[in-house]
């Protein structure tokens, strides 16, 4: 009956099903325990039905479908609620028809899974998917394989599914075993013993093996064998603060050991085989028949390759290769033997090394001068032409305007040096070796040094009430006693002779020797004449207001080269060949040493601060000293290529020049600091080349002017120029 | 890559628009796009028949033009001015044209004995000084008709004071630290020494005539500034003995006389002075500075500060702008109302040494003369700051003066011995 009712449903239906032709019977084995099942199926068949949730039309088909089932019409009023209404209750009688329907339930996922195809398709992997997130009650959703609807499971089904996975009675109330088991164990204390039987004598008696067992204990632990864990504990305690229990390591390890471990070389890599290892590798790298036998004669040492490229048919072809061990081997020894040392090679980017150099524009004012259209020579602002040999010496007056050069036509010429004009001409009776103007404003003096005498002149340029009074003071000054011994004789112009009105001399100093080198002191009343080969009077000092001179050195020091004396204080500098001596003037002792390292000094120039001097020497080079750092120079110049002539400082700029033979004059900034802690600052600025070469010598004196960045040069080519 | 270049400047066209200021040709407005390599000489070509075409041209007259964009004379190709000046060739360019300004034509070179270190012209006559102490009154056509021995040192410097009808008066200043004033008599050719003025140290290397020429003043590398009077004051009388100057006047003795003001400030020699206004003196030195005094309250107004030491100073009767010649190759144009940073203005350089001397032209604004150590004198527009707009050559040596006193005559004097005429015509 129930196959029948089956059989119609699915002809009503008509869904894909019924293409397999399939019997009932097969139909109902699909479903577990179906054996079970088949005999009352009709009876599960109407419960079915109630989960389907039909609507009413389905309802009363069903209805008639199911007219000729025993059920009453009042258990189908009753579907809608799935809680409420407990339908085991009314099987009670029959619980195994239940049961097949819950494992019937059960089954159906497995079964889907297994017989999709066979089911009838509502909704695709999608539809479920959604579903599964939308519905909660999907979870307990399953298919009625007969009505092809979902059935939502109630609690009490799933309840009922749950004990049938544990394996229990799918109804709670079963009771299989129906047995009543009397209770052995209770927790009522029974008054009397369960047997009757008397209790052991050795129940009273104490154990005698426990007695020996605590009395070997007892002895063992007299004996000291044997602690208590109080006593172990201490004694673990004790043992853990003889010794630490965890201890470093590499405690003994020293620095270099540490450092070995950081520094890490990493082994170097095995070249990669090429195609020539290939197992099949291109034919140009096959070896021909010479090549082969060129290998085979070439020693071991020398092959370029220690290994013969073969081509093999297939992978499978290939030999197993039978150096391994023995490369591998040599690879350990390489790698072991060879040692690798960390090289520290700096990276040093080569522009640091280059001292920082500040800009030139920072440096200004320095001469600011302009290229001619040749780029070799730089135009020079005013060109003093009128000497006719090489102008060996100029010198400006204190306010910088006028200029007196001293030359080797015999004639000493005063210039006003804005203009470039000749103001006056001297005409002397020998070369004129050096002229000085005195650096004081109040004097109007010129030293000129020719042949054996300095002759003072008064050139009587500039303010004429200065000009007067230098006369005066000149005719006031006392003339001395005549001594004997004396290493001078001063003789004076008498006013009406020709030289005194016309050349405006004044005073001649004669000396014992030619006369190289006139330096005035800065009060203008003391100068020094430095003489060529006299020994130990080759330094002396005049005193103009007395008419004094004097030989400070007893002994010869060497060939004087120049003479200096400082801005501001009683030192009188001395250069030889070699050194240059600071003489304290007033304690009368050498002061200091100044040792160049160059083989012939051939001038010097002081800075206005009187802490530095600057030398510049016959084999091209330079020297700046610094006389609070050291006697050994503090910075050394190798900027001209020959030998210097001479040097200067600026009296107001950071400014220093020399002038080489080379026919370059080098204008470096030369920045000395009040801030002791400070070095100067030494930058070369300017190369000026402007006098050409004559007799192999080009450019003679330089001397700053003392109040603007003029450089004003003499040259071989006897003319004086000024660069601005 | 320079053709590359140029064949870019050929393809670059700039939209010119060509006005002027100049009523006679104001009708002549146009706007042309030319091709950027087009120069004064192409633009003129056009201008002159665009101005044919509106029959603004006379064919009597010649005009030349000069070409001004934005306030600056052309000189080089269009393409290339818009490329230094970063104009952009997509705008109408404003080409203004002006007259151009004719070319000094050179009359005379009169040769003195020695250097010829100062000169000033006036109305008729030249007034030189030379190193040989000598001052020299030459007229423009250069016959000489004075050689003054005025001096016992090189004159320095000069300035004629006033004119009378056959009376002139004149200011030199020497060396010898002296100043002198005389008197001319054209008649007689007569010539009087009215004042030594002494007070200076060291040489004079300045003088300036007020603009009343009842004063002058003087400045000496002794970096004082001098104020003297024609008159009276400061006559001194106490020197000589007591009733000496009614004598003295008789005797036609020159009176020594003492400046009424000093003024003192510079800290190295003053090398020009210019007479600004009566109240107001300019002085610059070699100190790097340019000062303005105030007479009536003696005080120095305003001190400028240059980059150089300064040679020359010129102050325009025009526009009261100073021109400064230093001892670079640059003249420098100053304007001491700006209250910038900077008061240079413009910078002339085209000078190859030293400025010795700057003077402006008395009627024009824009124009003036300088005169360096490279024996040159260049006649400059102001709106030219990179080339002059000619050279005035004929020195062999270095130039020490230049004057521009009266507008028709441009005057040089050098190391040469020689004195330089230039007649000159302004354009209208």
């Amino acid at each position: 009956m129930a196959t029948l009712a089956i059989s119609k449903k699915r002809q009503r239906e008509g869904t894909e099903h019924s293409s397999e032709s399939r019997s009932s019977k097969e139909e109902d084995t699909l479903f577990s325990s179906s054996a079970l099942a088949d005999s009352d199926y009709d009876s599960t068949d109407s419960e079915s039905s109630q989960f389907s949730g039909l609507s009413e039309d389905d309802s009363e088909e069903e209805s008639e479908t199911y007219s000729d089932t025993e059920h009453t019409p009042e258990e189908f009023q009753n579907q809608p609620s799935d809680i409420k209404i407990n339908e085991y209750e009314y099987d009670s009688s029959d619980e195994e028809a239940t049961i097949s329907l819950v494992c019937m339930v059960v089954g159906y996922k497995e079964y889907c899974g297994k017989h999709s195809n066979a089911l009838p398709q509502t909704g695709d992997e999608l539809d479920h998917l959604i579903e599964q997130s939308e519905n909660p009650d999907y979870w307990r959703t399953v298919k009625d394989p007969q009505t092809g609807q979902n059935i939502v499971l109630s609690r009490e089904d799933c309840a009922v599914i749950q004990r049938i996975k544990s394996g229990k009675y799918a109804d709670k109330d079963v009771n299989a075993f129906n047995i009543d088991w009397p209770s052995s164990f209770e927790s009522e204390v029974e008054i009397h013993p369960l047997s009757n039987r008397p209790e052991d004598k050795r129940s009273f008696i104490p154990s005698k093996w426990e007695r020996l067992k605590v009395g070997k204990m007892v002895h063992s632990m007299k004996m000291g064998w044997m602690k208590t864990p109080s006593q172990r504990k201490k004694e673990l305690e004790e043992k853990n603060d003889e010794d630490d229990h965890y201890y470093d390591l590499w405690s003994n390890e020293d620095e270099n050991d540490r450092s070995r471990l950081k520094m890490h070389i990493p082994a170097p890599k095995i070249t990669l085989p090429g195609h020539a290892e290939s197992y099949n590798p291109p034919p140009e790298y096959l070896f021909s028949k010479e090549e082969r036998s060129k290998w085979q004669e070439t020693d071991k040492e020398d092959r370029r390759q220690d290994f013969v490229p073969h081509k093999y048919s297939s992978m499978r072809a290939i030999p197993a290769f039978k150096n391994f061990m023995n490369e591998r081997f040599a690879r350990c020894l390489d790698l072991y033997l060879c040692p690798r040392q960390q090289k520290m090679r700096m990276n040093v980017n080569p522009e640091d090394l280059i001292p920082k150099l500040p800009q030139p524009k920072d440096l200004q004012p320095f001469l600011q001068l302009r290229l001619s259209h040749d780029s070799m020579t730089v135009e020079c602002s005013v060109v003093y032409t009128g000497h006719k040999d090489l102008v060996r010496k100029i010198s400006l007056d204190p306010l910088g305007q006028w200029m007196v050069s001293g030359s080797d036509d015999k004639t000493v010429k005063f210039w006003e040096l804005h203009t470039g004009r000749c103001m006056k001409t001297l005409v002397l009776d020998d070369k004129v070796k050096s002229v000085a103007w005195c650096p004081n404003a109040n004097i109007s003096l010129v030293a000129v040094a020719v042949g054996n005498h300095v002759i003072l002149v008064n050139p009587g340029l500039g303010d004429k009430l200065i000009v007067t009074k230098t006369d005066e003071l000149l005719a006031e000054s006392s003339p001395p006693e005549q001594e004997k011994g004396l290493v001078t004789t001063w003789s004076e112009y008498t006013s009406d002779s020709q030289e005194f009105t016309e050349s405006n001399l004044r005073l001649k100093v004669t000396h014992s020797k030619s006369v190289s080198q006139i330096s005035w002191h800065a009060k203008g009343d003391y100068f020094a004449a430095t003489l060529s080969g006299a020994g130990n009077q080759s330094v002396i000092i005049h005193q103009l207001s007395k008419r004094r001179s004097q030989c400070p050195f007893s002994k010869p020091k060497g060939l004087v080269q120049c003479t200096l004396f400082h801005p501001n204080k009683p030192f009188l500098f001395v250069a030889t060949q070699r050194y240059i001596r600071v003489y304290n003037l007033l304690k009368q002792e050498l002061s200091r040493k100044l040792q160049a390292n160059c083989k012939w000094i051939s001038s010097m120039a002081i800075h206005p601060g009187g802490d530095n001097v600057i030398t510049g020497s016959y084999d091209c080079r330079l020297h700046w000293f610094d006389m609070d750092l050291s006697t050994k120079p503090y910075q050394t110049l190798k900027h001209q290529k020959k030998a210097i002539r001479s040097v200067d400082i600026h009296k107001k700029y950071p400014l220093f020049a020399s002038t080489s033979d080379d026919g370059s004059v080098v204008v470096c900034h030369g920045m000395v600091y009040n801030d002791l802690m400070q070095n100067p600052l030494i930058v070369p600025v300017k190369v000026l080349r402007g006098h050409v070469t004559t007799n192999g010598l080009n450019a003679i004196d330089c001397v700053f002017h003392p109040n603007q960045p003029w450089l004003l040069t003499s040259g071989a080519d006897s003319t004086i120029r000024l660069f601005s | 890559m320079a053709a590359a270049q140029g064949d870019g400047l050929t393809q670059a066209h700039a939209q010119v628009k060509l006005f002027t200021k100049l009523k006679r040709y104001a009708a002549a407005k146009s706007t042309f796009s030319l091709p950027g390599e087009t120069g004064c000489a192409e633009l003129s070509k056009i201008l002159i028949s665009s101005l044919q075409s509106h029959d603004l041209l006379d064919d009597a007259s010649d005009p030349e033009f000069d070409f001004l964009i934005n306030g600056e004379l052309l000189r080089t190709t269009i393409a290339q001015f818009m490329e230094s000046k970063e104009i952009s060739t997509e705008e109408v360019v404003g080409v203004e044209f002006i007259l151009k300004q004719p070319s000094p034509s050179p009359e005379q070179s009169i040769l003195h004995n020695d250097w010829v270190s100062c000169v000033q012209g006036n109305s008729k006559y030249i007034l030189s000084g030379s190193y040989d102490h000598t001052v020299k009154i030459h007229t423009y056509e250069g016959t000489e008709l004075l050689t003054l021995p005025a001096h016992s040192a090189p004159v320095t410097c000069l300035s004629w004071i006033s004119s009378g009808d056959n009376t002139y008066s004149f200011v030199t200043g020497s060396h010898d630290q002296l100043l002198h004033v005389w008197q001319w008599e054209t008649d007689t050719n007569s010539i009087k020494c009215l004042y030594k003025c002494s007070g200076h140290a060291f040489a004079l290397s300045s003088v300036v005539t007020s603009p009343d020429n009842l004063q002058f003043a003087s400045v000496s590398r002794d970096k004082m500034l001098k104020i003297w009077t024609l008159d009276d004051r400061g006559v001194n009388v106490n020197t000589d003995d007591e009733g000496a100057p009614s004598k003295k006047r008789k005797s036609n003795e020159a009176q020594s006389k003492v400046p009424i003001i000093t003024l003192a400030g510079h800290s190295e020699g003053i090398m020009g002075v210019c007479w600004k206004a009566m109240s107001n003196i300019v002085t610059a030195g070699l100190d790097h500075t340019i000062r303005i005094w105030n007479l009536e309250t003696q005080t120095n107004t305003q001190t400028i500060t240059s980059s150089k030491a300064i040679l020359s100073l010129d102050c325009s009767p025009v526009s009261g702008r100073f021109l400064t010649g230093s001892s670079d190759r640059h003249v420098r144009l100053w304007d001491h109302r700006v209250k910038d940073s900077s008061m240079v203005i413009g910078n002339f350089s085209s000078h190859t040494g030293w400025v010795s001397s700057v003077f402006w032209s008395q009627d024009n604004e824009n124009l003036f003369i300088s005169g360096s150590y490279d024996n040159l004198a260049k006649l400059w527009d102001v709106r030219s700051p990179k080339t002059p707009l000619y050279d005035l050559t004929g020195h062999s040596d270095k130039v020490m003066a230049v004057d521009w006193s009266c507008p028709s005559y441009m005057l040089s004097g050098g190391a040469d011995n020689s004195l330089n005429i230039f007649s000159y015509k302004a354009s209208q």
